[in-house]
């Protein structure tokens, strides 16, 4: 029988459920990638799914990481501007990007920075999730040091979207506010569907 | 020769307190103007090209334009709209606000530093002389950084406000210190 790839997962049953633990420790949000696993394909498109899932992998992979070396030594704190993903993103620059008559960035050589292209593409949905994560599951009053050092570090991610492509001051930079910036705008916003995997085990 | 026969008079209300002229549009860097009093100003906004919505509803958010809010603004180029935003999958969720102002500018570029501190109020660009803007923002929490500016990245919230007032791209803008 033939394999349907838009139905595989890369990760077993046995990942998803440890990747819901490491993350649940850190950021509270119970049983994420169970509940973006089971998101059906027609509400979120399979390979933004995969996406997404990649990405909050490497961000519990990088704190964890991270909070290591902070431990191993009293006198480094965690240091989340040295974190791959942010320091993949701050490594992207002008040169990076190349633009269309239409108006649209695309990244000139994707695999030259894989982290900092994991946070560019469908950028506007990693900002809008991480940004959720980072305040926590019960707001910012109850967040702990992992969503502080998560808000520091999407915060200044963010501040430098400006001077990433803007070459010319008679260029206006813009994000699409429509669809999480994925362009068809007769779709359901698919981040309603993964806000809801994400708050859907603290409800 | 009797060159002083024929007369005019400044009308009062053209005079601001500082007795310089008051501008009756706001004139963006394109060249397109914005009335500054109210009929015009919101029959200008809901045409072509700014094509904002008075009132509107999209997902979670409701949105209101509010005049009373935006008359001692407009002159700077900056609409206010009254926002309650309700998650309904969770309940009582910590985003949920009422009647919170968020501010539209019409034409970010042209907003200074200066501006965020002395209009709306943001004291937090002490000694800043560049930032980056974005063309909606708000004092509510969830739109400010830890420093207490105005937050530049995109964010759920956000967008969804923006498509409810009729903004489907968000404008990102660079803002300078006046020092003049």
């Amino acid at each position: 029988m033939a394999i349907d790839a838009k139905s595989y997962t890369p990760y077993s049953e046995k990942e998803i459920y440890d990747l819901d633990k490491r993350f649940e420790s850190m950021f509270i949000f119970r049983k994420v990638f169970s509940e973006l696993n089971m998101i059906s394909n027609s509400d979120v498109r399979w390979e933004v799914k995969i996406h997404i899932m990649t990405l909050l992998e490497h961000l519990v992979n990088q704190f964890e990481d991270e909070d290591k070396r902070a431990n191993a030594n009293s006198e480094r704190h965690f240091a989340w501007a040295f974190l791959p993903i942010a320091s993949g993103w701050r490594r992207l620059d002008n040169e990076d990007f190349s633009h269309s008559d239409e108006g649209n960035y695309t990244l000139v050589n994707p695999s030259s920075n894989p982290l900092g292209s994991m946070m560019y593409d469908y950028g506007q949905m990693n900002f809008g999730l991480l940004d959720i994560i980072s305040h926590g599951p019960y707001g910012m009053k109850y967040r702990n040091n992992y969503h502080r050092h998560l808000t520091k570090m999407v915060e200044h991610m963010g501040s430098q979207i400006y001077h990433k492509v803007n070459t010319s001051t008679e260029m206006k930079i813009f994000w699409n506010t429509a669809n999480a910036g994925l362009g068809d705008k007769h779709r359901q916003e698919p981040l309603i569907h993964i806000l809801e995997a994400l708050f859907r085990g603290v409800k | 020769m009797d060159r002083k026969w024929l007369k005019y008079r400044i009308r009062d209300e053209d005079v601001g307190n500082d007795g310089t002229f008051i501008d009756k549009v706001y004139t963006l860097s394109d060249g397109l103007e914005m009335p500054l009093n109210k009929e015009a100003c919101i029959a200008t906004i809901v045409s072509r090209p700014f094509c904002l919505m008075l009132e509107n509803t999209y997902n979670c958010a409701k949105v209101r334009f509010s005049w009373d809010d935006t008359k001692d603004i407009i002159k700077y180029g900056i609409l206010a709209y009254r926002v309650d935003w309700d998650w309904q999958f969770v309940p009582n969720h910590y985003t949920k606000h009422e009647n919170e102002l968020y501010y539209v500018f019409l034409d970010p570029a042209k907003i200074s530093i200066n501006i965020l501190e002395d209009v709306l109020g943001n004291s937090s660009y002490k000694n800043i002389m560049t930032t980056s803007l974005k063309q909606v923002v708000s004092h509510n929490p969830l739109h400010v950084s830890s420093d207490g500016k105005f937050r530049t990245q995109p964010s759920s919230i956000m967008a969804t406000v923006a498509m409810a007032i009729g903004i489907q791209e968000m404008e990102i803008a660079q803002s300078v210190r006046d020092e003049a």
